[in-house]
């Protein structure tokens, strides 16, 4: 595989676990564990595709994919948030209807392939083959350490995540806050599913997400809750990813399926490294913990 | 913005929850979430109602649909069990379905390379398929009992491993004539017992062992006291990382005993369409049940219905909709009963 083949690839592959995985960083900082985003994600990537094929137009594609990642990750949210369910359960609850819905959803949708976003190459011919929105996806965990480290809003996410009972003693509303925090991680699992199917594989196969949701939750405590770090485990799996094809071409005769398999391996062994002291005192504090006023 | 956004709803926990209110709050959503079912199908252009009542004729009146109904619900119900013992202690193992595959695994390998005697080869199969269910859980649960690794990340990753296992036994080593993907039929496979399925025997003798444990032994105690509370059995001396430990094991055995009925009884050999989501089925089945032994078993025969169901039109992501959609119900319904919605009016915080 020619180095620019590999290095665009990557980036493709890495843009939808930078989005997912910055989106998670968020919510949890927020102190709610998300682990609806696989579900999320795969809706947003079955409308994206059903927009994108029936009105030919990958823009409302993404458009779609943005307001079904958004209203099904607030649906989990307003559980934990609203009825004090448990966290983990009611995320697990709607992954799983996610992924059944999807593939109702998008049935005799399979196969087309869907209309594509111009690439960098057709505005100036100098540039590399990437589709357009990329150079802006890829600032986006810069965007969020923004938000994060330099806002208001910012400072009330972390408050939250930190210490519920004291940010609400000083008259931050934590349900509010962390309502805001999940719409913002559902808008960008939206995004992403959505440029999965519109950019990195370019078709609707049912379960096109292939598990990069629930790699996104695990991006989360693996960047140590920072969104500048996401980008490192983001590229580091998406780099896995693509070096599969690479590895088949290889005289040398690996399983096909040990290399399928390796993301999820390597992610395991990711959490054990990453455990440490300095982890510890990173986890928000509230986190999958629910706000009670006593 | 905090000060301009106020929602004007609170939350508040009621001291007496009413029976009536349960009943009330309870059917309403269930209710709900079966006509959010039907809504959706009608709007798919599925006529929702004829699919419902082709199910319920089919899996109740079918000869096939019943005997389908039996043993789905004993082998969803035996992976429920798993989910509920980890659950109890509030170890999220989400990672059943990998540990069924496992499980399956570990069946087929005794039924085609070990001696085959039929009582002691059946034998080997459950043994094996507990081992190897185990296995796939023991990495997630040492990592998870010494240094505190996510359990719910690290069993979710193991079950994409696992799909890729089997695929990489099935269309290597163990791939049947023309390498199609299936190995030839067991020899000795898990037939009826007294007229009933297998699976759905086995699924009541776990269950009773299950119930005495918890209910009616000293050690039954413990792990319920360490489901409480872990500060304070762990306070008391108990070995509360031993009793996560076991448990996490144990759920993932039971998974892979499952795992043995699926290929052994319901298939007789393995394929790739073992993989049927039977692990989050067993999830859903344990949350419905309120983690509650007896009550499982018949939320367990809920969710089979639903998944045979959509087998039988050939829609089986309608079974992953429709137990995505009761647990939410199901949850929902839940805290609706524990706590009371205000709609706050003027200015009065």
């Amino acid at each position: 595989m020619r180095l620019d083949v590999f290095i665009t690839s990557v980036i493709t592959a890495a843009i939808p676990l930078l989005l997912a995985g910055t989106g998670e960083v968020l919510v949890e900082r927020a102190g709610v564990i998300n682990l609806a985003s696989e579900g999320a994600m795969i809706l947003a990537a079955a409308s994206a595709a059903i927009t994108a094929i029936t009105t030919g137009n990958p823009w409302l594609g993404f458009a779609a994919g943005i307001v079904v990642g958004l209203v099904w990750t607030l649906f989990f949210a307003l559980l934990p948030i609203g009825l004090k369910v448990n966290q983990i359960i009611a995320g697990i609850a709607l992954s799983i209807a996610g992924l059944g819905l999807s593939s109702l959803i998008a049935r005799g949708y399979e196969g087309y392939t869907v209309p594509s976003i111009p690439s960098l190459k057709d505005v100036l011919p100098i540039l590399p083959p990437l589709d357009v929105l990329s150079p802006i996806l890829l600032v986006i965990p810069l965007l969020i350490h923004w938000l994060l480290s330099r806002t208001r809003l910012g400072l009330y996410i972390r408050a939250v995540g930190d210490n519920p009972i004291a940010a609400d003693s000083f008259g931050v509303d934590v349900a509010v806050t962390r309502l805001v925090a999940a719409s913002i991680d559902g808008i960008l699992l939206g995004l992403s599913g959505a440029y999965i199917v519109l950019v990195t594989t370019q078709r609707w196969v049912e379960g096109v997400t292939g598990g990069r949701g629930w790699i996104a939750v695990a991006l989360a405590p693996f960047s140590y809750w920072e969104p500048l770090l996401v980008y490192v485990g983001a590229f580091l799996f998406a780099g896995l990813e693509v070096l599969q094809y690479v590895a088949q071409a290889l005289p040398v005769r690996v399983p096909r399926e040990l290399l399928l398999s390796t993301p999820y391996l390597v992610l395991i062994l990711a959490l054990v490294v990453v455990r440490s002291r300095r982890l510890q005192k990173r986890v928000p504090r509230a986190l999958g913990v629910e706000f009670r006023r006593v | 913005m905090q000060r301009s956004i106020r929602i004007p709803v609170r939350v508040e926990p009621l001291v007496n929850v009413t029976f009536r209110r349960k009943i009330v709050v309870f059917t309403t959503t269930y209710l709900l979430a079966i006509l959010g079912f039907l809504l959706f199908l009608y709007l798919k252009g599925y006529d929702g109602i004829s699919i419902l009542s082709h199910i319920l004729f089919y899996t109740f009146t079918v000869g096939e649909g019943i005997r389908s109904l039996l043993s789905t619900w004993g082998i969803v119900s035996i992976i429920a069990l798993g989910a509920l013992i980890s659950f109890k202690v509030r170890v999220w193992n989400i990672g059943l379905e990998g540990q069924y595959i496992a499980g399956a695994i570990g069946a087929t390998y005794a039924a085609l390379f070990m001696p085959c005697i039929s009582p002691l080869n059946l034998t080997l199969q459950l043994l094996l398929g507990f081992i190897l269910g185990m296995l796939w859980a023991f990495v997630p649960a040492l990592l998870y009992v010494l240094i505190s690794v996510n359990e719910v990340l690290s069993t979710i990753m193991l079950n994409y491993v696992a799909v890729h296992l089997l695929e990489y036994l099935l269309y290597g080593p163990w791939s049947g004539t023309y390498g199609f993907p299936q190995t030839r039929l067991f020899p000795a496979r898990f037939g009826q017992v007294g007229g009933l399925p297998s699976p759905l025997v086995a699924a009541i003798i776990l269950f009773f062992i299950a119930y005495v444990v918890m209910y009616r032994l000293r050690i039954g105690l413990v792990y319920r006291f360490v489901g409480e509370n872990r500060n304070a059995a762990s306070l008391q001396g108990y070995n509360v990382k031993l009793v996560l430990l076991l448990c996490f094991l144990i759920s993932g055995g039971l998974a892979g005993v499952a795992g043995v009925f699926e290929a052994s009884y319901e298939l007789g050999y393995l394929s790739p369409g073992i993989v049927r989501g039977y692990g989050f089925a067993g999830i859903a089945a344990a949350v419905l049940g309120r983690l509650e032994p007896l009550t499982t078993l018949f939320a367990s025969l809920f969710i089979a219905f639903f998944l045979v169901g959509a087998y039988s039109v050939h829609l089986p992501a309608l079974g992953f909709l429709a137990e995505g959609l009761l647990l939410i119900a199901h949850l929902s319904a839940e805290a609706l009963t524990r706590y009371k919605i205000v709609i706050m009016r003027g200015g009065v915080y």
